[in-house]
């Protein structure tokens, strides 16, 4: 790029609030529900996850990357986090 | 007492100032005459009791609370200035996996019974010592510094806690370390703006300032210092939580002075 731009340059402030507004916005419009499962082998989870993703895209009309889900394991049990964000 | 409150100062990211607000915080409402209880969470990783300068005094700790061994009330320790200011601290050895949530749901029911205000200084991060420090809390107050890499914590937090069941009145924010001339100068995001992209009541801004250094290795919360312009934020946010609207305004007027005649004020501010 040229020393010299025509074009009027965001203020620093200016980038920090759009990077900030983009972080922010998942929360705001983004619905989480855990729930908890005992004694679930690999599969079983799998398909679980599999199911929520297509759940979401069919019936919400979201696209399969705004549909997260995240699962975590304490002993037998696994909690699934899904969370799915609506534009 | 029917009417405690307990508050939960948390952040999601480490070194934003949840320690230094949760002290300030409690010695301004000490020194408005409630009895207050000031319970370090962080347990491994302790600092609440050096910020109000009490190292020397800690015998007892959370986890001889929680093991049964004392009484909570024997291992409170009371602040050698505000004696209605005290201190259940934390362990150095332990680790958290040796607190569940609901011990600390009873050691803060069984205080309830002693303190107007219970304020509990979470760790960073929001594993197992977040969630059993936002247990027993009926509010939670947010710390983020205005900086992307605390705010985006800040926001992971507060989803968190959205999924524990806190609703929006149940939380606040405080934004610490603000540098006013840098606002000025579009060099940072402002208060307002942070308020409005997390979506939480702001509670107080905090400026920036080297006091707060200066009162860590003195062991005295800065608002003991009536002289210290820093002691008005946190009166400020005491009073709010008291219910009594002061504008945030008031928080930061003044602080953006600089230059020679800031400079001569400071000198002139000095012991």
């Amino acid at each position: 790029m040229a020393w010299w731009s025509p074009a009027k340059k965001d203020s620093n402030r200016d980038i920090a609030v759009k990077r900030m507004n983009d972080l922010v916005t998942n929360r705001r419009e983004a619905c989480a529900t855990a729930i908890k499962f005992e004694n679930k082998s690999e599969e079983e989870i799998e398909s679980i996850v599999t199911y929520i993703k297509d759940y979401a895209c069919r019936n919400l009309s979201v696209n399969e990357k705004d549909v997260k889900v995240h699962i975590s394991k304490d002993g037998n049990i696994v909690t699934i986090i899904a969370s799915i964000a609506y534009k | 007492m029917d009417d405690s409150k307990v508050f939960v100062v948390t952040s999601g990211k480490g070194g934003v100032g949840k320690t230094t607000v949760t002290a300030n915080v409690g010695a301004c409402l000490a020194l408005l005459g409630y009895n207050v209880c000031l319970i370090d969470a962080d347990i491994g990783l302790k600092n609440l009791d050096l910020v109000l300068g009490l190292e020397n005094r800690v015998v007892y700790t959370i986890i001889d609370v929680v093991r049964g061994n004392k009484d909570p009330l024997e291992a409170v320790v009371k602040h050698k200035l505000l004696k209605n200011l005290n201190l259940l601290a934390s362990s150095q050895i332990a680790n958290k996996d040796m607190v569940s949530e609901q011990d600390m749901i009873n050691l803060v029911n069984e205080l309830s019974k002693h303190y107007h205000y219970i304020i509990i200084d979470c760790p960073a991060g929001i594993e197992r010592g977040f969630k059993n420090s936002i247990a027993p809390a009926q509010q939670a107050i947010i710390v983020t510094t205005p900086e992307l890499t605390a705010i985006s914590d800040a926001d992971r937090v507060i989803g968190m806690l959205e999924n524990q069941g806190f609703s929006e009145q149940r939380v606040s924010l405080i934004v610490n370390r603000l540098k006013p001339r840098m606002v000025q100068r579009d060099k940072m995001v402002s208060p307002e703006e942070i308020k409005n992209a997390l979506a939480v009541e702001l509670l107080g801004v905090v400026p920036d300032s080297e006091e707060i250094i200066v009162s860590t290795n003195e062991g005295n919360p800065l608002v003991l210092d009536e002289r210290n312009r820093l002691s008005i934020p946190f009166k400020n946010i005491a009073q709010r939580i008291l219910g009594n609207p002061i504008p945030i305004s008031e928080d930061i007027a003044g602080s953006s002075e600089d230059g020679f005649l800031g400079f001569i004020k400071k000198l002139l501010g000095r012991r």
